[in-house]
């Protein structure tokens, strides 16, 4: 570079904030200005999203920074004054906006007339960009746009955002910002005077009012009809939660079959040792355990976006609102619940849709108790060993009610959990629900694409990273200190020998004085501990202390149950072991995944800490009851 | 249907923040229909779609004719 050129960068960059409703088409401005390329943070020291974006205008730099979605400029809470602590530059390591852009939805003008006056009176350079003025001509409305700049004495810009009709008008406004107007007489400070402002410049701009729209209006007398719309909420939850498992499970199967693959050819290619098994079993693995929650995510967000961008979420949401009424959540919360039966990641990422960080914040923390589909594994290989094969009523056996009873006695814990959470730790902050319904709209497979490629990236990148990281120190904590085994023993028994004897092996000794109460030894102790980095490890860390080839094999579960203890003679798990470890995976949030992406999503190890002790509290003390209760009444009879 | 008030002054929040969302006086409000389970309701006001809980929307007092007694109003639920 030549001394004569002067790179665009030391040019001093401008601050834009982009303001504006729910709704009103703000998301879709910063991407379509930005091109998708937006660092995504939170605010210091709460669960509100930020997000900002370097912005080309010519040859000068500038950076646009989305504010959270508001209907004015006096919050009620907390979390909502975020938006006028950014507007007075008073957010720790933001500057003070050196222009405000306002977004408004044409066609809910008269509602957002005093909010604009309200903006306007800061006296900050502003402009208004209009959006939705497609759907307001396809509804028999139009406005006068020259008028309303007049009336207002900013600069307005029509824009039809996701087709990017008028982002060119917009960008040469916003590279211009001397040219910007600024009103005589500022909008009246009183509220019932600046009404009165907003009216009349309404009966001044209005030309034709827009009437129903009336394709919403038909699908709504279905979609939300007391009858049909009930049925059609299940069929698509139904639908929706059956896809994350069906269509999922062979792209998992397929990750896992490569991992696999991987980790053995890197055993082929590297010299044996420790470094082979660290980079086969540690790092390889690592990746896997990172990539196979991929799928699930992809067809969550797919779904989940499209539903959102079709506006049949918010019905969604209405219609279940009364029953998350109850435990204090609303109707939003529900769906990221459902979508933790699949997974918790996915789950805890979709709470995004939840508008209250409160809300947010308890659904996120009870998401775990949704049983995963990592815990099937565990379930399946525990009840097929202990619980018998007998018919209780008609085609309903006994092992599926056990099932049924885990599946149900943790949905009901996050219910539970969350109802007590909103009335003691996480009170309300005093925000009415409040929720507009959409019009229906075709999405565009542009924007679709990009939000489904934006959340699995986000994913990667901001827990993949963590995931990998407590992967690899786990496979430390089982693999070393490396012990060799004394040479009488066969080579099964070595393996169990080389992992008693390794970091995690002592630790599950260190354990047992405090696992014993639930009925747990040392190898379950061991087992937990691996099964931190994923629950359905435990399987296979079973199969590795119980010395036996296959994972799920018959040989696994005649271990299981023929396994005695060397002391006592008696059988290790007994029924009320069982049931204690059943219960155990019910509630303990053994998942190092789930609390590297509620770090991120909560922005501090403050709360997946607190998740992390609270429901392995909630779990010790129900395995313990369990196990009391078994041992007390005894489960013979109606196990054996 | 129009709005006569909302129970609450402004320093009430929830007024507040219903006025915000355009439950002003002499706004044209109309219930559109209420949820299956009976809660919540959709209103149409502004020329948009706005679902409010039974405790908020009995803030808003209406009149079911134009130019109605403003003493005497009817609640919007």
């Amino acid at each position: 570079m030549t001394s004569a050129t002067i790179s665009p960068a030391q040019a001093p960059s401008l601050l834009f904030g982009l303001l504006g409703s729910p709704n009103a088409g703000k998301t879709t401005l910063f991407n379509a200005l930005t091109g998708m390329r937006a660092r995504v943070g939170n605010y210091p020291g709460v669960t509100v999203e930020r997000r900002e974006a370097e912005l080309r205008l010519g040859d000068r730099r500038a950076v646009l920074i989305d504010l959270p979605g508001t209907y004015g400029l006096d919050p009620i809470s907390a979390d909502e004054a975020i938006v006028n602590e950014v507007l007075a530059g008073t957010t720790e390591g933001l500057a003070r906006p050196d222009a405000l852009i306002m977004v408004v939805d044409a066609c809910s003008l008269q509602r957002t007339l005093p909010f604009l006056g309200q903006a306007i009176r800061l006296d900050r350079p502003m402009c208004v960009v209009l959006t939705m003025l497609d759907e307001l001509a396809a509804r028999g409305g139009s406005l006068d746009i020259e008028r309303l700049e007049a009336a207002l004495g900013i600069p307005v810009v029509g824009v039809i955002g996701h087709r990017g009709r008028g982002l060119e008008a917009l960008k040469r406004l916003l590279g211009d910002l001397p040219s910007w107007s600024r009103p005589a007489i500022p909008p009246p400070e009183d509220r019932a005077e600046r009404a009165g402002w907003a009216d009349s410049i309404l009966a001044n701009v209005i030309q034709q009012r827009p009437t129903r729209h009336r394709l919403t209006e038909r699908v709504d007398r279905i979609v939300l009809h007391p009858l049909w719309g009930s049925l059609l909420f299940v069929a698509v939850m139904l639908t929706f939660f059956q896809l994350i498992f069906t269509w999922a499970s062979p792209a998992m199967d397929l990750i896992d079959g490569l991992v696999t693959t991987l980790a053995a050819l890197s055993h082929a290619w590297l010299p044996e040792g420790w470094v082979a098994n660290l980079v086969a079993d540690g790092l390889v693995a690592g990746v896997g355990s990172v990539i196979i929650f991929l799928p699930q995510i992809v067809i969550l967000f797919s779904l989940l976006y499209l539903l959102e961008d079709l506006g049949y979420m918010a019905r969604a949401a209405f219609v279940i609102d009364r029953v998350m009424g109850r435990i204090g959540l609303e109707g939003r919360s529900f769906v990221a619940l459902l979508s933790s039966f699949a997974c918790a990641i996915p789950g805890i990422m979709a709470t995004r849709t939840i508008p209250s960080p409160r809300d947010r914040l308890v659904t996120i923390l009870v998401a775990p108790l949704m049983t995963c589909s990592a815990r099937l594994p565990v379930y399946a290989l525990l009840i097929s060993a202990f619980v018998p094969e007998r018919k209780v009523w008609g085609p309903i056996g006994l092992q599926g009610l056990v099932l049924l009873g885990l599946y149900l006695g943790g949905a009901t814990a996050a219910l539970l959990v969350a109802g007590i959470l909103k009335r003691t730790l996480i009170r309300s902050d005093g925000l009415p629900f409040v929720m507009e319904l959409p019009t229906y709209r075709w999405p565009t497979a542009k924007v679709w694409f990009s939000q489904v490629f934006g959340s699995a990236w986000a994913f990667l990148r901001r827990a993949g990273t963590i995931i990998m990281a407590a992967s690899i120190v786990l496979w430390f904590l089982l693999n070393f200190p490396k012990v060799e085994a004394p040479a009488n023993l066969d080579e099964r028994a070595a393996s169990v020998y080389v992992l008693e004897h390794s970091a995690a092996g002592r630790l599950g000794h260190a354990l047992e004085p405090v696992i014993a109460p639930l009925g747990f030894d040392w190898k379950i102790g061991v087992g937990l501990i691996a099964s931190l980095a994923a629950r359905e490890i435990l399987v296979a860390t079973l199969a590795q202390i119980y010395a036996t080839s296959g994972d799920e094999g018959e040989s696994l579960r005649e271990a299981l149950r023929s396994e005695t203890d060397p002391e006592t003679g008696e059988l290790v798990f007994s029924p009320a072991t069982v049931g204690s470890l059943l219960v155990f995976f019910v509630f303990a949030l053994q998942c190092t995944s789930t609390l590297a992406i509620m770090r991120r999503e909560t922005n501090s190890w403050r709360w997946p800490a607190f998740a992390f002790v609270y429901l392995f509290t909630l779990a010790y003390s129900a395995s313990f009851l369990t196990y009391r209760f078994i041992s007390a009444f005894g489960a013979n009879d109606w196990l054996s | 249907m129009s709005v006569v008030g909302v129970v609450g002054d402004e320093d009430d929040p929830i007024a507040r923040r219903l006025n915000d969302l355009g439950v002003r006086k002499g706004v044209q409000i109309e219930v559109l229909r209420r949820a299956p389970l009976g809660d919540p309701t959709v209103f149409e006001l502004c020329g948009y779609q706005l679902c409010l809980r039974r405790t908020e929307s009995v803030r808003v007092e209406v009149s079911r004719l134009p130019g109605a007694n403003p003493e005497n109003p009817a609640r919007a639920t």
